[in-house]
């Protein structure tokens, strides 16, 4: 039986799950409110933090300064 | 993520780079410069700090793109040494391999049958201290830079796991490592501002 500490390092691997894993975490989910809701925190956290990532602001104008700062400072490399 | 349909793994166009051609170089600055400028302020730096970061990224990508062999992404080899440039400016390294307190407090969070001691409180309170309490940025401050990147790569640029390892030199599992501290670290610290009251 899939414990719940085990649970909560096997969904943050990055190893697919096979068959009968799956089929344990499935029920031990289906019975396990601690671990739905541990779930849910993740996907809130992933929902959120791609939201704070892009709301990080750019200036077209800052990220053109810098193109031609480093160009020129290649182009001074290079001769 | 303003990538053009240009094609990056043409031959012809990596033998231009490769030798150091100022059109090949420039196509690449105009084409990434953005993208390593969002990733820098993402990683936690500061606006100056993030355009001297992608400055050196370029500059050193200058330096070494003989070296290219075209078999990984250009976006792989670049994002590779702006990561080697953010650690150069911020040395923890070493301490991001060893162990980290997070592994612990997991440890504490269950007994010694494996199940919760205490439950985890309710996606309402953790929504209420990421929008509310207005947590998620302060969290986020908080992880160390390889977990910071780590997840930034994986959540926000959506790279592929095998390019994010690539890009921090580390394993498969080591990624994953990563991912989970992240991710706890995050839990952890938005579950404590929940629970206290402001």
């Amino acid at each position: 039986m899939l414990k719940c500490k085990d649970l909560t390092k096997r969904i943050n691997s990055l190893e697919p799950l096979h068959g009968v894993e799956k089929i344990s975490v499935f029920f031990h989910l289906a019975i396990c409110k601690s671990c739905r809701t541990y779930t849910k925190h993740l996907k809130l956290i992933s929902q959120y933090a791609k939201k704070f990532f892009e709301g990080i602001s750019v200036s077209e104008e800052t990220v053109k300064k810098i193109e031609d700062e480093s160009i020129d400072e290649i182009k001074k490399k290079i001769s | 993520m303003s990538q053009s349909k240009f094609n990056f793994s043409d031959p012809q166009f990596i033998e231009d780079l490769t030798q150091k051609k100022e059109a090949a170089i420039e196509q690449v600055i105009r084409t990434y410069t953005q993208q390593l400028y969002r990733a820098s302020l993402g990683m936690g730096f500061n606006e100056n700090e993030a355009k001297e970061l992608t400055q050196n990224t370029w500059s050193t990508f200058y330096d070494v793109i003989s070296r290219f062999e075209g078999r990984s992404h250009i976006r792989t080899f670049i994002f590779g040494i702006l990561y080697n440039k953010a650690n150069e400016m911020r040395r923890d390294l070493a301490k991001q391999r060893q162990n980290d307190p997070i592994e612990e407090v997991m440890e504490h969070r269950f007994d010694e049958s494996g199940h919760w001691i205490s439950a985890p409180i309710s996606p309402d309170e953790m929504i209420d201290a990421i929008e509310t309490k207005n947590q998620i940025e302060n969290c986020i401050e908080k992880l160390p830079k390889a977990q910071r990147l780590a997840f930034y790569l994986k959540e926000f640029e959506d790279l592929a796991t095998q390019e994010i390892c690539k890009i921090l030199e580390v394993t498969h599992t080591n990624l994953g490592v990563l991912l989970y501290r992240a991710r706890n670290r995050l839990r952890e610290c938005l579950e404590s501002f929940a629970k206290t009251e402001i």
